[in-house]
């Protein structure tokens, strides 16, 4: 037993391992508060995603802006399915899964010839078409989106069927088994012979082609498995939240806050968007919450005020957005000092 | 007559996203980076110059070059404090470099104006008129003129001036350049005044007859992107025609069948191209 938790996953104790997944499963019975726990939940929920896109960005080196596509799949598939076919979490499961995989596929084959910043625009362009159409199409509710139907469950069961809760604590220990899903999922592909062939398409594609490998087909496959795991994380938040609208699910935010919490982490190791979310995700759910709730004051009245009117206005809160204000500042200062994550694994992506 | 009015307001629309895409080519060809946030600097120059008429009553035409200048130092500053400690990092540091800059500068924009429309009701441009059997709005027009002239002060700048030139050297070979004598780190600062200065007259020239909002830069930066591709990442001539296509597509997609779907027909034209050439439609590597 002693040697066994000595052993080391990925740079990290065994026995720390277990320390985590043991801390993470008794917090909620202490932290009995719904911001609380809403905040790890989103923290383990924007982990789980950072660690699926680090599949595809990390260990092959294909660095994708276009996540929140998938993530966007997983909501509206559930929402969808849920409102106007009546179908079950469990039972729209296979079909936003089918999609997700022909959109990897669709979004795949024509932009993995790319490279460098012609690949992250391609992804960018492609994701914002899909929020274009999204956004005007009636039947998934365009602009304003969809609304779940609350469903008042009778006993335990029936609630996890219609994957709606009283309370936060079931979903929290479903972002949970979420989180725990992609990094298993990340260390089988890792271990791989499979995932050896994405590191080599990383380090120098060219000579992994000339080897054997199949590129075209490993950042494929790469791309359908990290897709899968972002359209469960979807389908998760569309039954927490209850509602689903282009904005908040498929917008060029949702896919950078994704990669970046893989790249403050460190990109491309295990751990690292557990890390990265940790830190990050806390943060600006704190942010949020003490600084957006200020919205929009109304500013008729100010010209009159003068100086000090304004003054006052601003310290009001202002037209509100401080929350992304600090999110964009926190990013600039993590590309200025520390370009290789808060980890320093330093990993050379080109 | 209807396909000659369409391919018209398209080629005005697309001069404006020739200026745009210009500035984001010059820094990309000079130092490999992708501007994610230059839209952000249209939008402050489209701010400054609703303020300046909506508080001294200052036509905006008149303020455009104060926008300019103003911007030229922003851009200095920007590249000083951030971009120039990015140059050597990953490209997914650099692209979070420009995005944080991004988010930063329209939440500030938010946090300050708020995020109502606001509009210069009145310019010297204000007008419509009828030539050819073609119809022509005042302020458009003038804006699409401004964004030529322009066009082709920078195009000028770059090839007749020493400065111009030098900026080329080092776009071709830092290394070289700087053997040459060359102050590589001064060319990139100068290459991101010149930048954000451009697309401020940009801006400037759109205050007079389009919203202003702090998303209003992004609107315009986003297909510009699309313009970069076309013309092949760092040239400038390329993405000036690049950004005359993607307009003449976005008016035609957008009028043949609504106006909500215009940019998809530049994603799409974007990915066509892409697929067929790899390295854009003009560019080598």
């Amino acid at each position: 037993m002693r040697a066994w938790l000595a052993q080391r996953v990925e740079g990290v104790p065994a026995a720390a391992v277990v320390a985590l997944a043991a801390a993470l499963a008794v917090y909620p019975l202490v932290a009995t508060q719904p911001f609380w726990r809403h905040v790890v939940i989103m923290s383990m929920l924007y982990g789980a995603m950072g660690v699926a896109w680090n599949i595809l960005g990390g260990l092959a080196g294909q660095v994708s802006f276009g996540h929140a596509l998938y993530f966007g799949v997983g909501a509206y598939t559930a929402a969808y399915c849920y409102k106007f076919l009546g179908l079950a979490p469990l039972l729209s499961l296979p079909i936003a899964l089918a999609i997700s995989a022909a959109a990897a596929v669709l979004v795949g084959l024509p932009t993995f010839r790319l490279r460098g910043h012609y690949f992250v625009l391609a992804s960018v362009f492609i994701m914002e078409g899909i929020h274009v159409v999204v956004s005007n199409w009636d039947r998934v509710g365009a602009a304003i989106g969809l609304e779940y139907p609350v469903y008042k469950a009778s006993g335990f069961v029936d609630a996890l069927w219609h994957g709606q809760f009283q309370t936060k604590l079931p979903y929290y220990y479903i972002a949970l088994a979420l989180l725990a899903l992609a990094l298993v999922a990340f260390r089988a592909i890792q271990r791989s012979p499979f995932g050896m062939f994405l590191v080599a398409i990383r380090e120098e594609q060219d000579a992994a082609q000339s080897l054997g490998v199949n590129v075209a087909r490993c950042k494929l496959y790469a791309l359908i498995a990290s897709a899968a795991i972002t359209t469960l994380c979807g389908m998760f938040y569309a039954q927490y939240v209850l509602y689903v609208e282009p904005t908040s699910t498929i917008s060029l935010l949702i896919s950078l806050e994704i990669c970046f919490v893989a790249i403050l982490g460190g990109i491309g190791t295990l751990w690292g968007p557990v890390l990265g979310a940790a830190v990050i995700v806390p943060l600006t759910e704190l942010l949020r919450a003490y600084l957006s709730g200020r919205i929009a004051l109304d500013m008729s009245g100010l010209a009159g005020g003068g100086i000090g009117a304004w003054l006052e206005y601003y310290a009001r809160g202002g037209g509100g957005n401080l929350d992304i204000l600090a999110y964009g500042l926190v990013i600039m200062l993590i590309a200025r000092y520390r370009p290789a994550g808060v980890l320093g694994f330093f990993r050379r992506i080109d | 007559m209807i396909y000659g009015q369409v391919l018209v307001d398209g080629l005005i629309v697309g001069l404006m996203f020739a200026l745009v895409a210009m500035g984001l080519s010059l820094i990309y060809g000079v130092m490999n980076i992708v501007n994610f946030a230059h839209g952000e600097f249209m939008m402050l120059a489209m701010y400054f110059c609703f303020f300046m008429w909506a508080l001294l009553g200052l036509d905006p035409l008149l303020s455009t070059p104060l926008a300019a200048a103003l911007m030229y130092f922003v851009g200095v500053g920007v590249y000083r404090l951030l971009i120039r400690h990015v140059l050597q990092a990953t490209m997914v540091a650099q692209i979070f470099a420009t995005f944080g800059l991004l988010l930063f500068i329209q939440a500030v924009a938010n946090f300050l104006w708020k995020s109502d429309a606001r509009t210069i009701p009145v310019s010297w441009s204000t007008g419509h008129f009828q030539f050819a059997g073609l119809f022509f709005n005042g302020p458009e027009l003038v804006a699409a003129a401004g964004a030529l002239f322009t066009a082709g002060a920078l195009y000028w700048f770059i090839n007749r001036t020493e400065t111009g030139l030098a900026l080329q050297a080092v776009a071709e070979d830092a290394q070289a350049a700087r053997l040459m004598g060359i102050d590589s780190d001064r060319m990139f600062a100068i290459a991101w005044g010149v930048s954000c200065a451009a697309v401020a007259i940009g801006g400037g020239l759109l205050s007079t007859y389009y919203a202003i909002t702090p998303l209003s830069g992004a609107r315009w930066a986003l297909p510009a992107f699309v313009a970069v591709a076309i013309g092949g990442f760092g040239s400038i001539s390329g993405a000036f025609f690049g950004g005359l296509i993607i307009g003449v597509v976005q008016t035609a997609g957008g009028f043949f069948t609504s106006p909500n779907y215009k940019q998809l027909f530049v994603f799409a034209l974007y990915l066509a191209i892409v697929f067929w050439r790899p390295y854009g439609l003009l560019g080598r590597r």
